[in-house]
């Protein structure tokens, strides 16, 4: 799955550009929002894991399809890997008025693993994604990061 | 332990009619002998046909050809034999099930079989498990044998005494022919030196190679959990005097990044728990040193991890130190599979 | 796959190499250089240079950087890199056959190629009319694009942009004494911020579950 990085700095609930810097067409960037639905920050293998995603700011019309994924990557002095757990691919034909935009929720039960893991040149990270194609060939994406299991860190590790 | 060799022995388990030094020794040196043999020969037809040449017995058929034929084959089988013997002093029956299957090289842990769809990315620990132990339910294979000193030493050896053999035979031959090449005469000096301290240096390998003999872990459960116990059984083998012996549980992470044509792979060890211990005690023949325990993973410890580029091995090393023999380290590898919880109600 | 910009962890590692491999810091030009220009220079010399400098001075970088202009010239990009396991020309022996007058071909590691390879990358190059841009540690007789170097100012520059406003536990001095150490190899400078970072950065209090 490749990931378009962005220079541009957000708040957590603001849309993040990919590729293409200028804005689409419009006075106001599109609005993506991703809740993860419990209050809860760590998650355990077997637990389900809700969350909510909504797009504003945009048209309907321009919104050519929107992913929504749950998955893991590491971090750290390695090249990156990467695993999606949970994956949907949402266009206007799945929709009954053909509008993405509003609140969709999706759930998926957490694997036993790999585990959250914060080590000394290898992390692992988790973190559930929304992905907005928009006409032009511009894409849009938000991520909110979790946590799964309960590991030491690996610094508390004196040894 | 039979005095005498016996044609016909019915063996069980790790009994030997002898010395397992005595027999990597012999080993090395009947293979020396017959490269030599092959290598020495060999120079001596060549070298007498290129001063003195007889073309008439080139003809094909027994005789010369057959004759060059064999002698290529001593040295040939001898040159295999101590590399052979060099790669397997001091292995496990594991490591050279392991080497004869996959004589390119087999890395034991990026060989490990595809993760479980129940535990995606944690390495499967079936080639861990398919062995029983003697004393408890499973044995360890070792991580590596320490064979590439052993192995360039034995090339050392034989690359120098090959050299070394057959200058001999041509500066001889010049000195029985009454015209005696003197700058090769000299030249010879140095050569018989660096011979010899290959010699020495190689039997040196070999033999600390085999005065650690094998080292034997097993324990009782596998995969291993955080927070879990489980008993832990070492062997060491060897005819030696150990100043410590000391099994650790080490967690390694790996990161390996690969950018143009620089691959950079670095390994950090996360954890390190020390799970026995040992001090000076004496190691003899036929009887190894044997010690028992408890095997504790430390509670909210990582997991094993492989995908593709990073990984979180597990691993039980066993770090001896003897004042004569130097110091050994062996590495067994284990996996630590997550610990599954019940799920909690929001 | 982390974003480059935002923080989703606290002890996120700014020099991790999702935030410093080539393509995710702009290359730092000196003096009046820039993509534009050296594109034009490239097209002087009918697409075909190499970029040449020192194990991780900014190379791939720099490339990455070019690619954009490069297709902005209306040329398609084919980059290709050579692996130490991989010396021939089988990674793009298949691909050869698509290569236009407009395609730049473009080679990491041409170094490594057997000297077979590399004449018959040049044959095949000329007889298409494609344009050859490569990266190597020394001159390899095409025309020389660019010299990557690293000073010590760029490299205090480049941990600057890298750290947050708020990091006050790796210093200017501390980029220096790097410096002294691995010179020219800035990615060296870079993973040993990371464990500098991860050295001292505060300690988050314990989760709980």
């Amino acid at each position: 799955m490749e990931v378009s990085l962005d220079a541009n700095l957000a708040s957590s609930s603001r849309s993040r550009f990919a590729g293409n810097r200028n804005p689409v067409g419009s006075l106001m960037e599109p609005l993506l929002s991703l809740q993860i639905a419990e209050p809860r920050r760590i998650y355990q293998p077997g637990d389900e894991l809700a969350c909510e995603c909504q797009i504003d700011a945009v048209d309907a019309k321009e919104i050519q399809a929107v992913e929504t994924s749950v998955l893991w990557y590491t971090e750290g002095k390695g090249d990156e890997d990467l695993g999606v757990h949970y994956f949907n691919r949402r266009v206007p034909g799945d929709c009954e008025n053909r509008d993405l935009r509003p609140m969709h929720r999706f759930t998926t039960i957490l694997p036993n693993s790999p585990l959250s893991y914060s080590g000394k040149i290898v992390k692992v990270r988790w973190c559930a994604r929304v992905r907005l194609f928009l006409k032009k060939g511009k894409e849009l994406y938000f991520e909110q990061p979790f946590s799964l299991g309960n590991i030491a860190d690996s610094r508390d590790d004196r040894s | 332990m039979a005095r005498t060799f016996r044609l016909w022995l019915k063996k069980r388990g790790g009994r030997r009619t002898g010395s397992r030094l005595a027999g990597s020794v012999g080993e090395a040196v009947f293979f020396g002998i017959l490269f030599l043999l092959g290598a020495v020969s060999l120079t001596a037809v060549i070298t007498s046909q290129v001063r003195n040449p007889t073309p008439e017995i080139y003809r094909l058929g027994f005789g010369f050809w057959l004759m060059v034929l064999v002698m290529a084959s001593f040295a040939l089988i001898g040159g295999i034999g101590i590399v052979w013997t060099a790669l397997f002093a001091g292995t496990s029956a594991e490591r050279r099930s392991a080497l004869v299957k996959h004589a390119a090289g087999m890395d034991l842990i990026s060989d490990a079989m595809p993760t479980s769809l129940e535990y995606p990315n944690v390495p499967r620990d079936a080639y861990l498990t398919n062995s029983p132990g003697v004393k408890l339910k499973y044995r360890l294979p070792t991580e590596q044998a320490p064979v590439w000193r052993l192995g360039l030493s034995a090339l050392i050896f034989l690359l120098s005494t090959g050299m070394t053999s057959v200058l001999s035979v041509i500066v001889t031959q010049h000195h029985m022919a009454g015209s005696p090449d003197w700058f090769l005469t000299l030249f010879m000096a140095p050569l018989i030196v660096v011979n010899l301290w290959a010699v020495r240096y190689f039997f040196g390998e070999l033999r600390g190679q085999t005065r650690f003999g094998p080292t034997c872990i097993e324990i009782s459960d596998h995969p291993l959990r955080p927070g879990s116990d489980c008993e832990i059984f070492v062997s060491q083998a060897g005819r030696l005097s150990l100043t410590s012996l000391v099994i650790w549980l080490v967690c390694e992470e790996e990161a390996t990044y690969s950018q143009g044509t620089d691959i950079r792979t670095e390994i950090r060890v996360a954890s390190r728990s020390q799970v026995l211990r040992e001090e000076a005690t004496q190691i003899e023949d036929g009887a190894p040193l044997e010690c028992s325990g408890t095997l504790r993973v430390p509670s909210h410890a990582m997991h094993s991890l492989q995908s593709g580029h990073n990984a979180i091995r597990w691993k039980l090393v066993i770090e001896g130190k003897s004042e004569r023999s130097g110091t050994m380290k062996r590495s067994f590898p284990v996996i630590v599979y997550p610990t599954v919880k019940q799920r909690t109600d929001a | 796959m982390s974003d480059s910009g935002r923080q989703l962890f606290p002890d996120q590692n700014p020099f991790s190499t999702a935030r410093v491999k080539p393509g995710a810091i702009e290359f730092h030009f000196c003096d009046d250089f820039s993509a534009a220009r050296l594109v034009a220079v490239l097209q002087e010399n009918r697409w075909r240079g190499e970029v040449v400098g020192p194990h991780g001075s900014g190379k791939s970088t720099l490339l990455r950087t070019l690619f954009p202009a490069i297709e902005a010239a209306g040329r398609k990009v084919r980059c290709y890199v050579v692996k130490p396991n991989d010396r021939h020309l089988s990674m793009f022996t298949a691909d050869q056959a698509t290569w236009t007058d407009s395609t730049q071909v473009v080679i990491e590691g041409y170094e490594l190629l057997s000297r077979r390879g590399q004449k018959l990358l040049d044959r095949v190059c000329r007889e298409k009319q494609a344009g050859l841009l490569i990266t190597c540690h020394k001159p390899q007789g095409l025309p020389t694009l660019f010299q990557t170097s690293i000073t010590v100012e760029l490299a205090i520059s480049l941990v600057e942009q890298l750290l947050s406003k708020e990091c006050d536990f790796i210093t200017p001095a501390d980029v220096r004494d790097s410096f002294s150490r691995h010179g020219q190899n800035l990615r060296e400078l870079l993973f040993e911020m990371y464990d500098l970072y991860e050295q001292r950065r505060p300690q988050e209090s314990p989760r709980r579950a």
